[in-house]
């Protein structure tokens, strides 16, 4: 019986030794085979995979035909067209700043990285960081780590594993399992290095990859979330997605001494306009009016869809309702329809405003230019009741 | 001494005990259902297996062989049941171009997940109670012609094996006094879809321990004898 317990102690100090191990480094993925099916990086593809399925079958996956054209040769133009071969990107209708790459190859750009990019060479950043974090297997880097910290909150029961599943598979958490607990800082300190050089080499603006952080950083401070705003200040210290100005400057450091490339400002404003209305109403569910609003502001400097962002500028102000929010709304209107682009709907936002500031006239003309040009709308006939009783 | 000797005993015990045991829940529906008289065509949707390797840390890993070898395995073993009992059978793999078709296996999936949460987990749904009336709605007719189906069988597993540290972990635990420490085990239902009407007409959930491993073929067998032995077919 000795024997035994000896043997539990041998077991138990074997379970000590595992935890105290250091984190090792993993080569680089080197061709596009699968790996071997006995191997626990095999289980990691096995679980994306079926992340992936449910993925493509979401209505939340953006299946334009052009855009998705576009973001595949941008991604292809940043990582190389024989490494492109075993990337597949799915564009997520998400409002949120965010991409990120499963083992598996499957990449998922959301469209609130989409919305925020200042142009091409900002998204071909991102795109060339989260790719490092696949080709450096970083996830299953993560996942080793894992296991070596010994930690019992990580057990799910086979009742919850069970019935849990299909919810964890929903989008969001598509990345679960390797990402669940992010990257630590020396992973993205590598992908940031990694991805700047695949997308110098790929002929970009060196500068941009610092711009695109700058920007973030920027919006947050505008941020009505003040737990948001405290990110900022948090990350710098313990978190291990740091969004810092360690990390800004750094990435400053690595754009001297290069030439300067392509921004491609035009192809990603070309690429994305159709979607600028839809992405930019989706931002406004989150109801964060001080970053929606900074995000708008800082498109309309660029000069570009100027009818639509005055537009949807009012319509935030007419959501945020402060003192004279309403005021500033309609004013927002006014300034829109003098733009070419500016949408039919903002005709009717405007003579909604007219028509409740009393100004029934102008009411009347802008329902009626917004009957013009959307004649087929579907509120047609309540405009047209407005007109009838005189607005 | 004493008393450490006797908790060890009962932890063995407890060991060898559970190895053989199996547990099951069968629901039915409380619609009104007819079973297909006489032959009938059954269609078994390419059954969810997922197996891991439970280390002795806690962690779950996902094992992309053992999931195949025992995806295989029940396949192999629900075939071999139904059509002893005399029923036409068809193995569907799941056509990924065919939306219709995906929708249907993950709403399948939400509504099973849904079952389970609702009956193991505490949540009892109030407007279910004494019912049974889940279901995937008429939608799944069209997919009954495509697939000349009169039944579609869906079969989702999952199952944890310990290494041998876990298993050391949890004996030394068990002896110290300690315990909750799962050496894992096989938890699988299954649900029998009624192409007619969409309804749920009979679902069964299994929890089989240890000694049934489903990378084997005894294993396997007795995991799909357990859960598929009240299937009204």
């Amino acid at each position: 019986m000795m024997a035994w317990i000896r043997s539990i102690a041998f077991a138990a100090a074997g379970v000590l030794a595992m935890s105290a191990c250091a984190s090792s480094d993993i080569a680089p993925r080197d061709d596009l085979d699968r790996p071997d099916v006995a191997s626990d990086e095999a289980g990691l593809w096995m679980v994306m995979d079926k992340a992936e399925r449910d993925l493509q079958g979401s209505s939340v996956v953006v299946r334009d035909e052009a855009l998705n054209a576009y973001l595949r040769n941008v991604t292809c133009r940043v990582v190389g067209e024989t490494e492109c071969e075993g990337v597949r990107v799915y564009i997520v209708e998400q409002p949120y700043f965010n991409a990120n790459m499963a083992p598996n190859g499957m990449m998922q750009v959301w469209t609130g990285l989409l919305l925020r990019a200042e142009n091409e060479a900002q998204l071909a950043f991102v795109l060339g960081h989260e790719f490092a974090h696949y080709h450096e297997r970083h996830s299953l880097e993560q996942w080793r780590d894992i296991n070596r910290a010994s930690n019992a909150s990580l057990f799910f029961s086979l009742g919850v594993a069970l019935a849990g599943v299909p919810q964890a598979a929903v989008l969001g958490n598509a990345t679960l399992t390797a990402q669940l607990y992010g990257f630590g800082r020396d992973k993205e300190r590598e992908a940031d290095e990694l991805g700047f050089t695949d997308f110098v080499s790929a002929g970009y603006e060196p500068t941009q990859a610092a711009a695109i952080w700058d920007y973030l950083i920027a919006e947050t401070e505008a941020s009505d979330s003040r737990r948001r705003q405290r990110q900022i200040a948090r990350s710098s210290i313990f978190s291990s997605h740091p969004l810092t100005a360690e990390r800004v400057e750094t990435l400053q450091a690595y754009a001297e001494g290069y030439p300067s490339g392509e921004r491609g400002e035009g192809a990603l404003a070309a690429a994305t306009a159709p979607f600028l209305a839809q992405w930019l109403k989706d931002d406004l569910v989150l109801r964060d009016f001080g970053a929606h609003l900074h995000l708008i502001d800082h498109k309309i400097r660029t000069g570009r869809n100027l009818g639509l962002l005055h537009y949807r500028r009012g319509i935030a102000l007419q959501a945020r309702r402060d003192e004279g929010d309403l005021a500033d709304a309609l004013a927002e209107f006014e300034v829109s329809v003098i733009h070419p682009d500016a949408p039919p709907v903002a005709w009717r936002a405007l003579g909604e405003a007219y028509r409740r500031a009393g100004r029934k006239a102008e009411a009347q003309a802008a329902f009626i230019m917004y009957l013009d040009l959307a004649p087929n709308a579907p509120d047609r006939l309540m405009v047209e009741s407005y007109l009838d009783e005189g607005v | 001494m004493k008393s450490i000797l006797i908790r060890m005993v009962v932890a063995i015990l407890g060991l060898a005990w559970l190895s053989a045991c199996a547990s099951t829940d069968v629901m039915e529906t409380t619609n009104s259902f007819s079973p297909v008289a006489g032959k009938a065509r059954i269609v078994l949707i390419e059954p969810d297996v997922e197996l891991s390797f439970l280390k002795a840390a806690g962690v779950s890993e996902v094992r992309a062989d053992w999931s195949g070898q025992g995806r295989e395995n029940v396949l192999r073993e629900i075939e071999a049941i139904l059509q002893e009992a005399g029923h036409e059978m068809g193995v569907h793999e799941i056509d990924l171009d065919d939306d219709r078709q995906v929708q249907m296996v993950r709403l399948h999936e939400v509504v099973g997940a849904t079952i389970l949460t609702h009956r193991f987990m505490n949540q009892p749904l109030p407007s279910k109670r004494k019912r049974f009336d889940w279901s995937l709605g008429p939608g799944v007719r069209a997919m009954a012609d495509k697939m000349q189906a009169d039944y579609a069988l869906f079969l989702y597993a999952r199952g944890e094996y310990a290494s041998s540290g876990r298993q050391a972990l949890a004996v030394g635990l068990a002896v110290l006094g300690g315990g909750g420490v799962s050496t894992g085990g096989q938890a699988a239902y299954a649900s029998l879809v009624d192409m007619r009407t969409g309804d749920i007409v009979w679902f069964n959930v299994a929890f089989t321990t240890v000694g049934t491993d489903m990378r084997k073929p005894e294993g396997a067998k007795f995991m799909v004898e357990t859960i598929l032995k009240d299937i009204p077919l």
